[in-house]
């Protein structure tokens, strides 16, 4: 784990060179994944990507270097799936006839999406929709596709209940969209642990992660960082679903 | 001291039933100043002002509360200096030409001043592009105007800096902009570098505090703490340079 901590503060000293800062996070990359010179770039190459075309419904995380993928998706006429950041206030969806026109990249920032879009709970989640695809930002990728955040595990915890609602599953392509300074060069062995990313984008180039796996084991309930489970309504919400019996059926896990 | 901080958790308390959480701060009001029901009236009653109507320049804090203000000053052609969150990266500057019509919404979350706002070169600013008004938000405000706030507040070091400028006076107005449940009947004098606040505006109600407090002045930076001082940049600076003049003279 302090190797990956090290890892992550030598990406960060190069990242800063090409990152934007966050409103309220200037350039505290513990805070938030930032956005950064060429993120258009990669957006026109997952854009390109048949299994952009071809989605309808998409998870997309709140970094801050996909707010004009969300921008996009919006325009698209895709179906968002947004988490509060931190996941605090749960999950948001936004549907692009919710968003009036000409809002789409306000539409897409923290600051306006739980006005334009509306909350939804797990068991709706569950309800209403398979996802086609999911994207994430990080703070370092490696060619192998293992990824890491700002270090609380956010995505890995995303990917553990959408997969446990089974609104996502092995087959589900997972991209990571970063700067090229954030894909490392050393190759990382990927843990039980990992959601292992299937396409990792940069500005320059798209790189498809063979074998990419993806933990089937759900939620960690004794793993979880402390203040977790009073922090994040979704964590409960989830462990009541299971306790009741509410996720048997369908893909057997 | 400890009142203080008895009356700010039972504000706080009151004020949790009609806030808007942060993006990023979820409920920490110890990170921000929330928006609440109500903040829209609060705005259309500034409007009204002649303080308002006058102004060409406003300073505004970057409070969520005051988004719907600040959204209003774009639709009224009114240019803003808005300081950053936390003042760490200075201050924006932003003209109605900066937004485009029907951006002004998106321009006044601090979101949108990312992507709208010019920096505010504070060292050079031409007198036509000083602010006659002030507008801010507070944690809890008793009714003489005095900000029962986070002790140095932000908005206070915010005031130094453009009064040690000379970009604002003791004579530019301050408009704070609160709910009801954060206006508090509790005398308390304010600190030497505490800038008192002139009108209360909330959803019910605009209050003149006519209170008889002078504004901070140059003498007001020695009381500041030193930790303080260092970890704002622009305020480092400025001290600096303060202190080697007295040390001249």
């Amino acid at each position: 784990m302090t190797d990956r901590k090290q890892v992550r503060q030598q990406v960060w000293d190069v990242l800063r060179g090409v990152a934007k800062p966050d409103s309220r996070f200037h350039f505290d990359f513990n805070e938030y994944i930032p956005d950064f010179e060429g993120s258009d770039a990669a957006l026109a190459r997952l854009t390109a990507l048949d299994i952009y075309k071809q989605a309808k419904a998409i998870f997309i995380t709140p970094d801050n270097g996909l707010e004009q993928l969300r921008a996009q998706a919006v325009r698209d006429g895709k179906v968002q799936i947004v988490t509060t950041y931190g996941i605090r206030r749960g999950t948001v969806e936004i549907r692009p006839e919710h968003v009036p026109a000409g809002q789409a990249d306000y539409a897409a920032t923290l600051d306006a999406m739980e006005k334009i879009g509306r909350y939804i709970s797990l068991a709706e989640l569950k309800e209403r929709y398979k996802f086609d695809l999911l994207v994430t930002g990080a703070s370092a990728v490696s060619r192998t596709g293992v990824r890491f955040g700002k270090g609380h595990g956010f995505f890995d915890l995303e990917w553990a209940m959408f997969y446990q609602i089974g609104v996502a599953d092995s087959n589900t392509p997972v991209v990571a969209v970063v700067h090229d300074c954030q894909v490392l060069k050393n190759n990382l062995t990927p843990s039980a642990y990992d959601t292992i990313c299937d396409i990792i984008i940069t500005p320059t180039q798209v790189i498809h992660v063979e074998g990419a796996q993806k933990p089937t084991h759900g939620v960690l309930w004794d793993k979880l960082e402390p203040g977790m489970m009073e922090n994040i309504s979704s964590l409960r919400e989830l462990k009541e679903l299971q306790e009741r019996g509410a996720l048997n059926g369908g893909e057997r896990r | 001291m400890k009142e203080r901080e008895a009356i700010r958790k039972k504000v706080w308390g009151d004020l949790r039933r009609v806030a808007r959480p942060d993006s990023r701060f979820h409920w920490d009001f110890t990170a921000f100043i929330p928006d609440y029901e109500g903040s829209d009236l609060c705005a259309g009653k500034i409007r009204d002002m002649d303080s308002y109507r006058q102004a060409r320049t406003i300073f505004v804090t970057p409070d969520n509360n005051l988004a719907v203000f600040r959204a209003n000053c774009l639709a009224d052609q009114k240019a803003m200096i808005v300081p950053t969150y936390g003042l760490g990266r200075g201050f924006w500057q932003i003209t109605p030409a900066d937004a485009p019509p029907g951006a002004e919404e998106y321009a006044s979350t601090l979101d949108g001043l990312e992507r709208f706002a010019r920096p505010y070169p504070v060292e050079s600013v031409p007198p036509g592009d000083r602010p006659t008004l002030i507008v801010t938000g507070a944690s809890v405000i008793n009714d003489e105007g005095v900000r029962i706030s986070a002790s140095p507040s932000y908005f206070d070091l915010e005031w130094l800096i453009l009064q040690a400028l000379g970009i604002v006076t003791a004579d530019t107005p301050i408009i704070a902009s609160v709910h009801d449940c954060q206006v508090v009947e509790w005398p308390c004098e304010p600190q030497p570098y505490d800038a008192v606040v002139d009108w209360i505006v909330t959803p019910s109600r605009v209050i003149q505090t006519g209170h008889r407090y002078p504004k901070p002045d140059d003498r007001s930076w020695e009381q500041l703490p030193w930790s303080v001082i260092s970890e704002v940049p622009l305020l480092r600076n400025l001290y600096q340079q303060k202190s080697h003049r007295v040390s001249e003279s």
